[in-house]
């Protein structure tokens, strides 16, 4: 099934603001300037199947958070192994040489500040109980991501994310999957016409 | 649920738990011990007046933005290596972690931050990653090796096989280590490949190995530097001619570690050398036909004049050093004239021949004639003095007057006078002589022909000896 686009783009705006709050934070953390772009939303019919969106016979590199409480799911942020070790190479000013132990770690933390930026703005609205769990991070298959879902997770949303850190761009997705109770909750407090 | 403090005294991390504002409320003994800070130095203080470091903006914000949104913060040892400053060497790389907890009945939030010593993990991975670079580089210095090695051994194969020349090596026990693709060829295989841990004895050639692995041993020995062979090829290839040559093959320290050898097809540089002979040869012959004819009288196959004066001088150099003497006889047909005049030139020349014949075999095999000019011959006599040349004069002219030569049904005949004349001094002269034979020759003519005369250089009032009038006839 073909993500359809959202008929309102107010779930767009609020994650856009997320992510502005996200590219201060980072680029208090590079000292240099961090944009963090979001060209568009989508919303799939599961969540393995905005995953396998992503294509691509290369491993990603994953940092997830896990939310629980009234709505529950997990958010993602996903990125090509090669893309992931740019990054932080960007981010230290240094030279991309794949991804290791440090450079897991920092990419932890990076996909902690985006997350909670798209969390901010989508599952911790309103003051309800949510609670967000700590970031952990994993690299495999984007098939392997997908079989790894709670079955029960069969709604979500796409994000793309462009990170520009000077001239440079790089390519990653957020995905946060749920059930469709918690999609359509969210989606409700955000105000989305569905 | 207010965060049950006393718990977090006994775990292996650093906990501390502070109020929405940063105030800490919690300041456990891993803290205590890492920063040397006891709780009562820290309790009630703000986390960002105590440490400078959590009080810049990137981190400050994330602590009080956890607070106030419940998103919790993860903070990488490689960006904030210390979040809590630690003394001595435990927990000099930290990686913290703050989540809010919410408390019951004020509703307030607190923080609790979370300290994990990983300092030997970070070493460890510092360690790892000097290795991998270490690696990495030795990888790419392999790497460069390995294509500088697979680029040479692709240039000398590519080189081995451009050549026109095929290339072997064996080991020490004749076997084949390698070849190029013409000898692959020549031995009947379809790829080099096929030959290693081949012999001689396993290849078209077979019947030749016993040879082959004795001159591998006398190269191998040191018996020899070098074996060059050149043998017909053994493929039914039309009679191709190989040059084989082998040549020791040594290890880095100098040991024979086998046998190098090539050979190529000189089937083309035989086949011009061979055509090179057969062209000296020929022109070597042409040469000799040409120096014969060039003293050759080409109508009685006598010696010419040019021939004759070369012999005379031959002669008169002989009787310089050894003192051989000689005689010079004149002969000439009689009456020739009216031979030509009776039946033509073509009589003439049949005479001339015929005449030619007979002084030939008549005189000695030491004897030269030759034709002096028409119908007169010139004949040198070594070692003969004035009566040896009388008696061959006289066995020439029986020889002429008796012989016989058919022309036209008929058979003619002819006779010649003959003057001689003896050269047995040393201030001899061979115009002199040949004069004085003319001069016999002249008498015999004038005597009525079919006769000879023996004269001196000076005629009749010659001293004798050296010059003599012995007779006429």
């Amino acid at each position: 099934m073909t993500p359809a686009p959202f008929r309102s783009d107010a779930l767009q705006a609020l994650i856009g603001i997320g992510m502005g709050h996200a590219a201060d934070a980072l680029s208090d953390l590079a000292a240099c300037p961090v944009a963090l772009g979001v060209p568009a939303v989508a919303r799939g019919g599961s969540g393995p199947e905005l995953l396998m969106r992503l294509g691509g016979q290369e491993d990603v590199a994953v940092v997830s958070q896990g939310f629980a409480g009234r709505l529950h799911g997990t958010a993602m942020l996903v990125m090509p192994c090669t893309g992931a070790a740019r990054l932080v190479a960007l981010l230290l000013h240094a030279e991309a040489d794949g991804l290791d132990t440090e450079t897991r770690t920092v990419l932890t933390e990076v996909g902690n500040i985006v997350l909670n930026g798209l969390l901010g703005m989508t599952v911790n609205t309103r003051g309800q109980h949510t609670a967000i769990h700590l970031p952990a991070y994993h690299e495999g298959s984007v098939r392997a991501l997908a079989n790894g879902l709670p079955p029960d997770h069969r709604a979500g949303i796409g994000v793309p994310l462009d990170v520009t850190i000077g001239a440079e761009v790089i390519a990653g997705q957020m995905v946060m999957v749920t059930t469709p109770d918690t999609l359509a909750a969210i989606l409700a407090d955000a105000g989305v016409e569905v | 649920m207010r965060t049950d403090t006393c718990l977090l005294d006994p775990v292996p991390w650093g906990c501390c738990v502070a109020d929405e504002n940063g105030v800490i409320r919690h300041w456990n003994q891993r803290l205590v011990q890492w920063t040397g800070l006891p709780p009562a130095r820290v309790l009630g203080k703000t986390l960002f007046s105590l440490f400078p470091r959590l009080d810049e903006r990137r981190v400050r914000r994330r602590i009080l933005a956890t607070a106030a949104t419940g998103a919790p913060a993860h903070f990488s040892p490689v960006l904030l290596p210390q979040f809590f400053p630690a003394q001595g060497a435990q927990a000099q790389v930290q990686q913290a972690t703050v989540v809010r907890t919410r408390t019951e009945g004020d509703g307030g939030a607190e923080l609790l931050i979370t300290v994990a010593d990983v300092t030997e993990y970070a070493e460890r991975a510092a360690r790892y990653r000097s290795l991998k670079d270490l690696a990495a580089a030795e990888a790419a210095q392999r790497h460069m090796v390995e294509q500088a090695l697979r680029q040479s051994e692709t240039m000398l194969k590519d080189v081995l096989d451009a050549i026109p020349v095929r290339v072997f090596w064996k080991d020490t026990d004749s076997r084949y280590l390698g070849c190029n693709d013409h000898f692959a060829r020549d031995a009947g295989l379809d790829s080099p490949g096929r030959i290693v841990g081949l012999s001689d004895d396993d290849l078209i050639w077979a019947h030749h190995a016993d040879r082959y692995r004795e001159d591998d041993r006398r190269v191998m020995s040191g018996a020899t530097r070098r074996v060059d062979v050149e043998e017909p090829s053994q493929r039914s290839d039309g009679g191709r001619w190989l040059q084989t040559t082998k040549v020791p093959l040594t290890g880095p320290d100098g040991a024979v570690t086998g046998v190098l050898g090539c050979y190529a097809d000189i089937t083309e540089r035989r086949r011009a050398q061979t055509e090179r002979e057969q062209l000296i040869a020929e022109l070597s012959e042409l040469r000799q036909r040409l120096e014969i004819e060039v003293v050759t009288d080409p109508l009685s196959g006598a010696l010419n004049r040019r021939g004759m004066n070369a012999e005379l001088h031959r002669a008169v150099a002989a009787f310089g050093r050894w003192r051989n003497p000689f005689a010079v006889v004149l002969a000439d047909m009689d009456h020739f004239k009216r031979v030509n005049d009776t039946h033509g030139h073509e009589a003439g020349d049949l005479l001339i021949r015929g005449v030619a014949d007979t002084l030939r075999l008549a005189c000695r095999e030491t004897d030269i004639v030759a034709r002096w000019g028409g119908e007169e011959f010139l004949l040198l006599l070594p070692a003969t003095q004035a009566a040896g040349a009388g008696h061959l004069m006289e066995r020439l002219r029986v020889a002429v007057e008796n012989a016989r030569w058919p022309f036209q049904g008929r058979d003619l005949g002819v006779t010649v006078s003959l003057g001689a004349a003896c050269f047995d001094a040393e201030d001899g002269d061979l115009e002199a002589i040949i004069q004085a034979a003319d001069q016999a020759l002249y008498e015999a003519k004038a005597a009525g022909r079919n006769r000879w005369v023996v004269k001196s250089p000076g005629g009749e009032a010659a001293p004798a000896p050296p010059w003599q009038v012995v007779d006429a006839c």
